[in-house]
Formats: structure tokens, C-alpha cells, sequence
């Protein structure tokens, strides 16, 4: 593991990140820089013990990012990275064991289409490790580089103009 | 003498921390600056610093004068910051500027007049009965109308300020901005109360009355006067702390200690679950990285609340709160607990080898209970931290609302 934090760190200092983070423009510049078009969507189907909560496929032409929706917003940015991670570290599957599943998920798509499937499911290959960590040491220097948010969502917006402004003035950063 | 150097101290504190940060920003300067007013207030009226000052310049009292003149100009920048924060769109007419110009000047001016046309220029106050000269000097009219004026023109700020922090501190829940603003709303009360006290003994004595209660008051007015120092210099430092590094790597120790438990409990429902396991001893003695473990803890938990398959339970909110006994929960609390408790019937029949009843299920959050999509509100780590840490504080409330669904519907039990 230690052998594989050294890496993530490496390839961490060499990354250009969006600064404010933002996922969105991390997605476009990886599929600029991978000169294909990267697409996030939720997975379809009904929710399932033995379906992963991220998987990313690439096809022929494009890279596709699915991500479970039945989680907090932190939790699937944090899965979409994990993919992103796998085509940062440029991994690739060897073989294609998860055809069965992506039957089930994907009844449209021809396999023969695609090149690569990596699903967040488990810890097992260092593949899945590396990604897992990357991704982590990614969100978290984003979420140390925010600005904490404004942490009250149940007001109104002017409401929130008022705390925004009181929170300013009290030091915390614009 | 030793409270009053520490509330100065405090006060002090808050004010160098904040030092190069304040430059940034227009209102965070002019908070800066009332805080700096305030420490000097707080400084003026140690007895030690405040006779210094009088012995040096040959005017008793004067020590009280200038700690007036600060405090009516700290009370006209808390006003401008109030404004500044409902940003109420005032067009600059002559009343505002007359307001915040002209009145403190005007204040200030008839202030000096009125002390220097008052014995109390010539004549020492006696500290050990009176904590300002109006109260020795206030049967003399110009001495009752210089504390009349004075005591209005902080009261109405004190008045706008509490309501203000009150209402948006409220507005802002537990948080850091919320207890912050809560903070300074209560130091507000806490000066008012000063005025109110030390009025009344200014009246008392102007009245001619005597007795224990003018004798026994420069306590109450000292400890009032602290507390509002206190409570502001804390109440305004608050919201600023989550950039502090030291007390970023307390905070994010404190929570991932707290969390360890509710983590520990998932990995042995879920097995894998976790990247790298670590033993609660090396969790609790290691210092290193303590943000990406505790952004890692959390992520991890949330993995194995969703390999977890929350179980349906009608009136799960009131079950909840009757586990919770006298403690009346929050209804942000009370949806959280109810989603954790959902979580951790399916937690329980998981290890027992069984599987409860879903809920939501569709592939869409929209299919999930308003509760639990409550549950599922963290946009970032802070509030992710926040919901699981209100999991954790109250896992005695979920742990029973469990056990007794599980014994009032066997069939959850296995």
C-alpha cells in the first residue's frame, strides 16, 4: 500500500487541478487530454447488492462514467474520480469478466464495442487500489482548498445573501 | 484582577489571529477593527492600566472617558457592519451620512463637554465601590446626562446587533457561523445587561438612594462587561477557526475518532469496505493525514451504507424520537437518525445472514423516503462529516430504536 500511496502522491503533483475544484471541468479536461468524449451518467436500473456503485467503460470512441445516484453527493463525486483515476493512471482491463453485468445494465450495448470495463466494487486488484487512492487524495485537497459551504440549505435566498455576508465578515474566506 | 487580564488576553488573542486576514475584505476589516476597540476597552479598564493612564495625564477619570469614546466608536462600526450584512440597499443620503458620521461625532463631542464641565474631571473615582465615574458622580445633571447618552446610543446598537446575530444565528443552525453569531448575540445581551445594571445604579445614586445593591453592583457590571468581551471576541473568531491549521488537525482528529466506531461497525457487516484497515490503537496514536483519513472514513462509511439495503419501516421518525426518551430531537436530527436506524436494522440482519425488507429500490433516489434522502444531503466533506457525526453522537437512540422494531416485528429479526 505504501508502494502505491508514493505513486498516487507522484502522479497527485503532476496533475493540474481546476482550482476552485470542480468535477465538471476535471471531466473535460481529462477527455480533452484523452482526445474522446467523456460522458458521466447515473447507473439505469433498479439498485442491487451485486451491482457496483461506479463503473467505467470505454468503447471504441468514447469513455462512459456510470455512477450509483443512491448516495450523498460527496460519495459520487468521489466514485466518478475513482473512474477518472483509472484512465489518469491509464488502466485498462485485460479481459472483460463482467460481461454478464453489463448485459444486465446495458442490454443495448454490443460487446464487441468495448475495449475496456473497470467497476468500483472491491479492493482486490491494485488497479482498484490505486484508483481508490487517487481519487481520495484528490477530493480531499479539494475539500482542504474550498471554502467551506454555506451549510444551511433551507432558507431563503435572500436569506442566505444575509449569512454569506455575516459569514465574510467573520473571516470566513470569500 | 487576574479573569480581567484573561478576558484581555482572549481578547487580545482573537484579534492577532484574525491580523493578516482582515485586510482582504471591506466588512471583515471593519469587524477587525471594532475587535480591536474592544480589546483596548477591555485593556482600559484594568485597574492597573486605567490608573496608569489617569497618574500619567493628571485627569482622573480619564481612562473611563477615552474606554467611553472606543466604545460609542466600536458601538458606530458594529452598526455599519450590521447594515453591511442585511445589505439593504441604502442610496448614501445625508441621514446615512449624518448617522454614521455626524451622530458618533456629535455623541463624542457632547460626552467631552459634559465630563469636562463635571467634578469628575478634577476628582478620583472610588474603584473599589464604582466601576465608572458616572455612578460616583451621578447626582450632578451633566454627569446623569453623559451616562443617559451614552447608555442609549450602545443599547440601540446592542439592540440591533443581538437581533440581528439571533436571527441568522438560528437561521444557521449548529455550525460554526450559527454558534458564532449565537455567541455574539448572547455577548450583546450580556452588555446590555451592563447598561441595565450600571443604570441602575447611576439612577440609584442620582436619586439619593443608598444601600447594598450600589455595593454589591461592580461585580455583576465587571462580570457583565467580561462576559460581552468574551462573548464577542469567541462569537466573531468562531466561523473563522475552520482555517486555522491546528485547529483543522483537532477537528479532523475529534471527528475521525468519533466516527471510528460507526466505521468499525459497517466493516464487519461489509468486509472490504475499507482501503487500508487499521487497528483503533494505530487509528488513535497516528498523527499523519489526518484529513485524507478522515475524508476516507467517511467515503468508506458511505460505501457500506450503500452496499446496505435500508429496511422499510412505517413511522420510523416516531420511533425515533421515542428512543431518543426526553431528549427532544431537531427534525434534521430526527430524519438522519431515522435513515441510520433504517441502516442499521439492514446493518444487524446482514451479520445475522439475512436480508430486511428494501426500501426505495427503483434505481433513483426519488424511489428513497424523505428521511432518508435528508440523509443523503452532504455536498461536501463538512456536512458529509456533520450528518455522520449526529449518527454517531446519538447511537445509543439508534442502536435501542432498533432493537425495539426488531423486537416488536420479529420478522425483522430473522
Amino acid at each position: 500500500m505504501n508502494r502505491i500511496r508514493r505513486r498516487c502522491r507522484a502522479r497527485l503533483r503532476q496533475l493540474a487541478l481546476p482550482e476552485p475544484f470542480d468535477l465538471a471541468e476535471l471531466c473535460r479536461s481529462v477527455s480533452i487530454s484523452r482526445g474522446r468524449p467523456l460522458h458521466v451518467r447515473g447507473i439505469p436500473g433498479p439498485a442491487s447488492r451485486a451491482r457496483p456503485c461506479g463503473i467505467w467503460i470505454a468503447t471504441d470512441a468514447e469513455d462512459w462514467i456510470f455512477v450509483d445516484q443512491q448516495t450523498s453527493s460527496l460519495h459520487r463525486q468521489h466514485i466518478v474520480l475513482h473512474e477518472l483515476a483509472h484512465m489518469l493512471c491509464g488502466h485498462t482491463a485485460s479481459e472483460l469478466p463482467e460481461n454478464d453485468m453489463l448485459r444486465r445494465l446495458f442490454p443495448n450495448l454490443s460487446p464487441a464495442m468495448v475495449k475496456t470495463v473497470l467497476s468500483r466494487s472491491s479492493y482486490q486488484s491494485e488497479y482498484e487500489r490505486e484508483a481508490e487512492l487517487l481519487a481520495s487524495l484528490i477530493l480531499a485537497r479539494a475539500q482542504l482548498t474550498a471554502a467551506p459551504a454555506m451549510p444551511v440549505t433551507d432558507v431563503s435566498a435572500g436569506e442566505q445573501e444575509i449569512l454569506r455576508r455575516a459569514a465574510l465578515a467573520l473571516g470566513m474566506e470569500p | 484582577m487576574i479573569l480581567g487580564a484573561l478576558v484581555v488576553t482572549a481578547a487580545w488573542a482573537t484579534v492577532l489571529a484574525q491580523f493578516p486576514a482582515h485586510r482582504k475584505v471591506p466588512l471583515r476589516r471593519a469587524v477587525w477593527y471594532t475587535m480591536v476597540l474592544l480589546a483596548a476597552i477591555g485593556t482600559l479598564d484594568l485597574p492597573a492600566i486605567g490608573a496608569r493612564l489617569d497618574t500619567a495625564s493628571g485627569l482622573p477619570n480619564l481612562a473611563d472617558v477615552a474606554q467611553h469614546v472606543l466604545a460609542i466608536t466600536a458601538a458606530t462600526l458594529g452598526w455599519y457592519c450590521a447594515e453591511q450584512v442585511l445589505g439593504i440597499p441604502r442610496p448614501r443620503t445625508r441621514w446615512s451620512s449624518w448617522r454614521q458620521t455626524v451622530l458618533p461625532t456629535a455623541t463624542v463631542a457632547t460626552l467631552l463637554v459634559l465630563f469636562a464641565l463635571s467634578p469628575a474631571r478634577t476628582h478620583p473615582t472610588d474603584s473599589a465601590i464604582y466601576t465608572d465615574f458616572p455612578m460616583q458622580y451621578a447626582v450632578h445633571p451633566e454627569v446623569f446626562a453623559y451616562w443617559l447618552i451614552f447608555a442609549v446610543y450602545l443599547g440601540t446598537t446592542f439592540v440591533l446587533i443581538a437581533q440581528l446575530a439571533w436571527r441568522y444565528g438560528r437561521r444557521a443552525g449548529g455550525t460554526p457561523l450559527g454558534c458564532g453569531l449565537m455567541l455574539i448575540a448572547a455577548g450583546m445581551v450580556a452588555g446590555l445587561g451592563y447598561l441595565g445594571f450600571a443604570t441602575g445604579v447611576v439612577a440609584a445614586h442620582a436619586a439619593g438612594a443608598d444601600g447594598r445593591f450600589i455595593h454589591t453592583a461592580p461585580g455583576y457590571i465587571q462580570g457583565l462587561f467580561g462576559a460581552l468581551i468574551v462573548l464577542v471576541a469567541v462569537g466573531s473568531f468562531l466561523p473563522a477557526t475552520g482555517y486555522c491549521p491546528l485547529i483543522k488537525r483537532v477537528t479532523a482528529y475529534w471527528s475521525l475518532r468519533r466516527l471510528y466506531p460507526l466505521w468499525a461497525g459497517l466493516c464487519q457487516a461489509v468486509p472490504g469496505i475499507a482501503l487500508d484497515p487499521v487497528p483503533v490503537w494505530a487509528d488513535r496514536l497516528d498523527p499523519r493525514d489526518l484529513q485524507v483519513r478522515l475524508y476516507r472514513r467517511v467515503i468508506e462509511i458511505r460505501d457500506g451504507y450503500l452496499a446496505l439495503t435500508p429496511v422499510a419501516v412505517p413511522g420510523i421518525e416516531d420511533l425515533v424520537q421515542a428512543a431518543a426518551g426526553a431528549h427532544r430531537l431537531a427534525p434534521a436530527d430526527q430524519a438522519t437518525l431515522a435513515a441510520a436506524v433504517q441502516l442499521e436494522l439492514a446493518r444487524r440482519a446482514e451479520l445475522r445472514g439475512d436480508r430486511g425488507e428494501a426500501v426505495g429500490g427503483g434505481g433513483s433516489p426519488g424511489g428513497l423516503s424523505a428521511s432518508y434522502q435528508e440523509f443523503l444531503a452532504g455536498g461536501d466533506l463538512d456536512s458529509e462529516v456533520r450528518v455522520l457525526t449526529t449518527v454517531a453522537t446519538h447511537w445509543t437512540t439508534v442502536t435501542r430504536a432498533a432493537e425495539r422494531i426488531e423486537r416488536d416485528r420479529p420478522a425483522l429479526a430473522g
